[in-house]
């Protein structure tokens, strides 16, 4: 059975998704058994990652490039730079329900490229004897701050799940998850409607939320279990990657709850962190790559 | 041992032997076991022939009906024990529906003197942290049971003493609230707090909560337990979609039912439900 790790990266106007899926591979490679690494683009990121960096470097992280086209999109998303800076922007990284037929392994561990791996916790997957993992519960690294957006997909629909990392195993079951997903994405705005989901921006997460309600009957079972890991962690995009201090460690300024606008200094060592603040991944990708690429 | 579910149905408000004829159809039509529900009521109350046939047993309220005054007729939950004419019984509500076959929840009775639920869950399947309706409970650290699906063994020396105590405590409530409630004390009786006062004075709670199962459970859909961040009236209905397939399955907003579900919104249970379960049953 072949294994391997999928990312997804599409270049917008102004978030450089190849560079920080390089990034994110330095880590993989550094931290996981099962690190064969398959980056899904398009032609256009792919060029700008061959003049950003040189062969011998994203061939060293990168296994297997797959250039798909790249649809023009009107998917708009609000990207947060800390809270005084907010850019609207397309959002191009919406095909994962193409990961079925895209990737070229057995057992697949999907990660989205801000999904920084510093562990190898999530080797445990391939495992595990679920042919489908994903996790409904992201915790804030500020533990005293949650939002409530990521608890539900709306005020009265289902659990609000994350499709930032997954696994999946091919078969005749995880092909229908994702020819659902396929239907979902197609149809969004039946969905949005039938599930009361207000936000105007087709997300991952969405879909992937509404799929794994259809595929638990309708109601809140397990039948889909967690990834190796009860929840991920997150900081928002309100928040502020700061630094790279040595391998596997970040230095984040976080929003306090109580005083909008002002940081608390919060230093990660060996810990899986989503980094929502694109934009500082954008600015931290260079010093990732540069401590990690040893 | 006979089994059987039983339930005090008295007309105040709302029509309650209606719901209670629902409520038995839904229980004919889920469950592969225990089928049976018992009714009691009062003397005033008139049953439609058609009714009938859906009841086990219809008894009388016996000693007076101590509820006869009130709207909301609660005062003759004590009784049961002496109602039943089942040796294991589970008490419902009758503003219940059930979805769904919950006959292994009665192996785990056998043995048991008394088995109340603890935890209830949301419509969407969240296990419900009620800080709004159960004030009391919460200051005074009283057990956190539901009356409207307990289960006891009538034959039980402890179900026995525990009924007794209900009954002292439901004739000397106002009393009883001011020794052993600290504020913010319900004025008004419900069962669910004089259960869990008696739960609480006989030192029991180990004895009839089952920690390490997930049932006997149901569904409480009152508005303020469900998660919901906007401001909806206790008229749940009307802020999600009731849906109430031909196979007398229910669906609440994209949610399926399979736990006894308690509507208490009485608008909830319409002619068209009705008209559904007793064609399923043939009726």
């Amino acid at each position: 059975m072949s294994r391997g790790i999928l990312l997804f990266a599409h270049n917008n106007r102004q978030i450089d998704y190849g560079k920080i899926a390089l990034a994110n591979s330095c880590l993989i490679k550094n931290n996981m058994k099962n690190n064969h690494i398959t980056l899904i683009t398009d032609t256009g990121t792919k060029e700008w990652l061959s003049k950003s960096f040189s062969d011998e470097v994203v061939s060293k992280y990168i296994d297997n490039i797959v250039v798909t086209k790249r649809r023009q999109l009107n998917n708009p998303k609000r990207f947060y730079d800390t809270r005084y800076t907010k850019v609207n922007e397309t959002f191009y990284n919406i095909n994962r329900d193409e990961c079925y037929q895209l990737s070229p392994y057995d057992e697949t561990l999907v990660i989205d490229v801000d999904y920084l791996i510093c562990n190898n916790l999530l080797d445990q997957c391939w495992d595990l004897n679920y042919d489908l993992q994903i996790n409904s519960e992201s915790r804030d690294l500020f533990s005293e701050r949650s939002f409530e957006e990521f608890d539900y997909v709306s005020d009265q629909g289902p659990k609000f799940y994350w499709a930032t990392a997954f696994f999946f195993r091919k078969n005749k079951e995880t092909e229908l998850f994702f020819n659902l997903i396929k239907d979902i994405k197609i149809n969004w705005n039946y969905y949005k409607l039938l599930y009361s989901i207000n936000s105007q921006t087709y997300r991952n997460d969405f879909a992937f939320s509404i799929a794994v309600h259809m595929f638990n009957g309708m109601t809140s079972n397990k039948f889909i279990p967690n990834l190796p890991l009860p929840f991920l962690q997150h900081i928002h995009g309100i928040d502020d990657l700061i630094d790279v201090p040595d391998k596997n460690s970040f230095l984040f300024l976080l929003d306090k709850p109580n005083e909008p606008g002002k940081y608390l200094a919060c230093k990660t060592k060996n810990t899986n962190v989503h980094v929502m603040n694109k934009f500082a991944l954008n600015r931290l990708a260079d010093k990732i790559i540069e401590v990690h690429n040893v | 041992m006979s089994k059987g579910y039983f339930a005090i149905v008295q007309n105040g408000t709302h029509d309650y032997v209606r719901m209670a004829y629902a409520l038995a159809m839904s229980i004919a039509s889920t469950q592969k076991g225990v089928r049976k529900l018992s009714i009691a009521v009062d003397k005033n109350t008139t049953i439609p022939d058609k009714y009938k046939i859906m009841f086990d047993n219809i008894v009388e309220i016996p000693f007076n009906d101590d509820a006869e005054l009130e709207d909301w007729k609660v005062h003759n939950k004590w009784k049961y024990y002496h109602m039943t004419p089942y040796d294991e019984t589970v008490i419902l509500d009758a503003d219940m529906l059930f979805t769904n076959d919950v006959g292994h929840w009665w192996n785990s009775f056998a043995d048991r003197n008394m088995t109340a639920t603890s935890d209830v869950f949301t419509y969407r399947g969240d296990k419900v942290n009620d800080k709004h309706y159960r004030k009391t409970f919460l200051t005074n650290n009283l057990p956190n049971i539901y009356s409207a699906f307990f289960h006891f063994n009538k034959k039980s020396d402890l179900t026995e003493e525990f009924f007794k105590l209900v009954e002292y405590i439901f004739r000397n409530y106002n009393t009883f609230k001011e020794d052993f409630l600290n504020p913010p004390r319900q004025n008004w009786i419900s069962a669910d707090v004089i259960y869990a006062m008696a739960i609480k004075i006989l030192d029991i709670e180990n004895e009839v909560i089952v920690k390490n199962l997930n049932y006997p459970t149901f569904v409480h859909m009152k508005t303020n337990v469900q998660n919901w961040q906007a401001n909806y009236s206790e008229e749940w209905n009307k802020h999600i979609g009731v849906y109430f397939n031909d196979n007398c399955e229910l669906t609440i907003g994209n949610f399926k039912q399979t736990l006894p579900f308690h509507y208490h919104n009485k608008d909830f249970l319409t002619d068209s439900m009705i008209v559904k379960l007793e064609k399923k049953l043939g009726i």
